[in-house]
This record gives structure tokens, C-alpha cells and sequence, in this order.
């Protein structure tokens, strides 16, 4: 068994606490994972366009006072189905590690 | 520093994804820098510092081109230029050896056309898909087409003479081929006789069209025309005269029409007129392709590329032209479709 699209799921996962733009993500990820895990900032945007394309998140322009428009994303509801998806399999990934790891100090002791 | 960075990101994602894409992306990179460089400021760090740190940490210029390469670029184009390139070789083989596939003209012309609008319909579709205009893989599947037709000639076809040049047949029709040419050369050699014998006869597909019409030969020839209306319902008329039985010159027939019944069939050939020049042409021709066409299978390649290269050119600009106005479909039909969704969908912000 293997867990793909670690990037993808990380990313869905940080929407849905509310849409945020991209440096936000970065923090926000820092932040849930109590700084253990941490996305590269330049992976973030082709990952972000990629989710886009395929409909599980929809990017919003945002004006801003005296400076340029923020780009911000929001998990649309395609994107919660593909959350769930990740999130079982993560599940019974990280499940079926657990056990062999439990076996083998088992086996030890 | 910073705008360095940009300024090498912008030349590759440019050259990869387009100047509108490339635009959006630079947007949102460097919004996330100026983020990066306040925060780091905040905490102290002079500006030059924290440009430098935010962007070391963003990662190198090379490295976000290739994510997009690899993540974005690609599937997009192969998704979009397969099914034109497939469907446009069948087509085409289709076109090229109807006579052999169909027993039916008109079936494989109808089959072609629907192949061909398929084609249309669905890279117009692809193209809205891909999310962008696909000029450069459709150029690609129109050299992708000439290289396989004249793949394809080489093997199954051999060149042959006719009005506009060398043409392209498929090597099981020479023999047929050479038959209609022994029956053209004998229709043109029975013609020239009868005019040899002073007699006014000729007949051909060059009928000018019914009605008033300036005369002019498009080849530019000063030859006389000679008219014998075989078919009593028909009339010619030179400068308002009725002309059957003479021999007028060049000079003489300024202008001249027809004057027929709308049931006269030409296919019997009875009301057509020929032209003498027409009728030397077509002899020749007919001993050119009946002298030509028994060795065409065994000639020199080289002699036969330029002839099946020129046939595959025109199939190949015939399948860039078509190519490009599916793309500009597919743009305008994104463009529609963004406008209407968001009209009806302000954003998950907003709404």
C-alpha cells in the first residue's frame, strides 16, 4: 500500500479550516503541525493552479487597500469529497505503519 | 534582489506557460516575497537581509519553472494535440484511398466530413479544457500528419501527372487509372480528327456558365472556338447572333451565350462545347500518364518525394487551418463560459 499526493492532501486539508492565500498556507501548515511539517513555498503554487484546474479549489482575486490584488483560495465542495478520499487512506496507511512497527517491538520484546 | 528573481522566473514562465499565465503567477509570487520580507523585517531583519532570505526560502527560479513543467505544461498539450493528430490521419487515409475503401464517391466524402467536424468539435473542446490556446501542439500535429502521409504515399501510393501537377493515387488504381487515360486520349484524338476534317464538333466540361457571359480563355490562348450545337435545343448566340454552323475567331467572339433548356443533361455530352486548345492538352496528358503510370510503383524516391511532399503540404495546412479555428473556438468558448460562472459565482468570499 502506498499514500500519494502528500502536497495535495496537506494543502486541502489547511483549506479547510477557511480560505487563505499562499503564504498564509505556508504558516498555517507550520502552525497545525506544530512545526514538523513544512510545505517548500515554491511547490505550493503549481500544486495550488494544479488543484485549481481540477476544480477542488476555487481561487478568488481580493482587492487590497493600496496595494496589488491577493489571490485567495477556498476548498469547494469537490475538494471536501477529495479530502475525505485522502484522509482514508491516510488513515489505513498509516494504520497498516503502525502495525508493522507495533509488530515488530513485539517481536522484540 | 527580488526583482531579479522575478525577472528570471518571468522569462521562463513566459517561454512555458504563455504571457497571461505567467503574469498570474508572478502576481501571487510576489505578493507572497513582500509578505515574507515584511514579516522577516518585523523581526528585525535589515531589507536587504530579508530579501535575501525570502528568497532563498521561495527556492530557486529554475526549480518553480519545472514544477510547472512537469505539473502543468505537459498533460495540457499531449491531452490537447492526440486526438486532432489521430483524427486527421484518418481522415486523410480516408480521403486518399477512398476507392479502395468505399465502392461509394459520395459515402467516403460524407464519412470524411464527419470525421473532419469531429475533429473540429473536439479539439475546440480540448482546447477549452487545456485552459489556453494550443497553437504550438496543433502545429505540431499538422508536421505529425505530413510526416506519416508521406510515410503512408511512400508504401501504399504512386505520383501521378494531372492538370494542377503532380497528384497523389494508390498504387491498386494505376490500372484503372490508365484505362480512363487510353478512353480520354481517344475522345481527344477522335475530336482533334473531326476538326482535322473541317467538321464543327466539341464538346467538354468547360461549358461556360448559362447565360450572358464575356468570353475569355483562362489559359490565355488566342485559339478560335468552334461551336456545332449537336442538341437541337440548344442555341449559342455570338454577339447577339445565332452562331450554330460557323467558325468564328478569337476577335470575332467577344461575347457570346448559351441559350439551353434547364433539362438538357450534359452528360450526354451533346450539348458541351470543347475548345481545340483543350483537346491537344488532353491528348497529351493522356499519353503522358498512359506512357508514366506502368513505372510510377518502381521510380526513384527522389523522384517521387517532391510529389507526394507537395500533396501532404496541402493536408497538413488543411489540418493547421482547421486546428486554429478550434483553438480560437475553445478561447472564445472559456472565455464565455468564465464570464457567465463568474457572473452567477462571485467566490467563496464573497458569497
Amino acid at each position: 500500500m502506498r499514500y500519494k499526493g502528500e502536497l495535495d492532501g496537506i494543502v486541502l486539508g489547511v483549506l479547510q479550516a477557511g480560505p487563505a492565500h499562499g503564504y498564509e498556507l505556508v504558516k498555517r501548515v507550520k502552525s497545525l503541525s506544530d512545526g514538523v511539517l513544512s510545505v517548500g513555498e515554491a511547490k505550493l503554487y503549481p500544486c495550488l493552479h494544479k488543484l485549481e484546474e481540477q476544480g477542488l479549489v476555487s481561487a478568488e482575486w481580493i482587492p487590497q487597500d493600496g496595494k496589488p490584488a491577493r489571490k485567495v483560495y477556498a476548498l469547494t465542495a469537490k475538494g471536501s469529497g477529495a479530502l475525505s478520499e485522502k484522509r482514508t487512506a491516510w488513515e489505513q496507511f498509516a494504520a497498516g505503519i503502525v502495525a508493522v512497527l507495533g509488530a515488530k517491538e513485539s517481536n522484540r520484546g | 534582489m527580488v526583482e531579479d528573481y522575478l525577472q528570471k522566473l518571468s522569462e521562463t514562465l513566459t517561454a512555458q506557460c504563455g504571457k497571461e499565465k505567467s503574469k498570474t503567477i508572478l502576481a501571487e509570487v510576489r505578493d507572497h516575497l513582500d509578505q515574507a520580507i515584511e514579516e522577516l523585517v518585523g523581526r528585525g531583519l535589515s531589507r536587504q537581509e530579508a530579501e535575501k532570505t525570502a528568497v532563498s526560502r521561495f527556492g530557486d527560479a529554475a526549480a518553480v519553472c519545472r514544477w510547472y513543467a512537469d505539473q502543468h505544461r505537459r498533460p495540457s498539450v499531449w491531452r490537447a494535440s492526440r486526438w486532432p493528430l489521430v483524427a486527421s490521419a484518418a481522415t486523410t487515409v480516408l480521403w486518399h484511398f477512398q476507392n479502395d475503401i468505399f465502392p461509394s464517391y459520395f459515402l467516403a466524402k460524407f464519412g470524411a466530413l464527419i470525421v473532419i467536424n469531429t475533429m473540429l468539435a473536439l479539439t475546440a473542446v480540448l482546447c477549452y479544457r487545456s485552459k489556453r490556446f494550443t497553437a504550438g501542439p496543433i502545429t505540431l500535429s499538422a508536421l505529425g500528419l505530413f510526416l506519416l502521409l508521406v510515410g503512408s504515399f511512400c508504401l501504399f501510393s504512386v505520383p501521378i501527372f494531372g492538370e494542377y501537377g503532380y497528384g497523389v493515387i494508390a498504387r491498386s488504381s494505376v490500372d484503372s487509372e490508365i484505362e480512363r487515360a487510353r478512353q480520354m486520349l481517344a475522345r481527344s484524338e477522335r475530336n482533334l480528327q473531326t476538326f482535322g476534317q473541317g467538321q464543327k464538333v466539341f464538346a467538354s466540361k468547360t461549358e461556360p456558365k448559362e447565360g450572358v457571359g464575356q468570353f475569355h480563355d483562362s489559359r490565355g490562348y488566342l485559339t478560335p472556338i468552334y461551336f456545332q450545337t449537336l442538341d437541337p435545343r440548344v442555341h449559342v448566340y455570338i454577339d447577339n447572333k445565332e452562331v450554330n454552323g460557323i467558325v468564328p475567331t478569337y476577335k470575332d467572339a467577344r461575347d457570346f451565350w448559351i441559350d439551353q433548356p434547364s433539362r438538357v443533361s450534359t452528360a450526354t455530352g451533346k450539348s458541351e462545347i470543347f475548345y481545340i486548345a483543350e483537346a491537344t492538352d488532353e491528348a497529351a496528358d493522356s499519353r503522358r500518364l498512359i506512357r508514366e503510370l506502368p513505372n510510377a510503383a518502381s521510380l526513384p524516391l527522389a523522384t517521387k518525394l517532391p510529389a507526394f511532399a507537395g500533396t501532404a503540404k496541402w493536408e497538413a495546412i488543411f489540418l493547421l487551418g482547421f486546428g486554429l479555428i478550434a483553438d480560437v473556438t475553445g478561447g472564445i468558448l472559456r472565455m464565455l463560459v468564465e464570464t457567465v460562472q463568474r457572473r452567477r459565482n462571485r467566490g467563496p468570499l464573497t458569497s
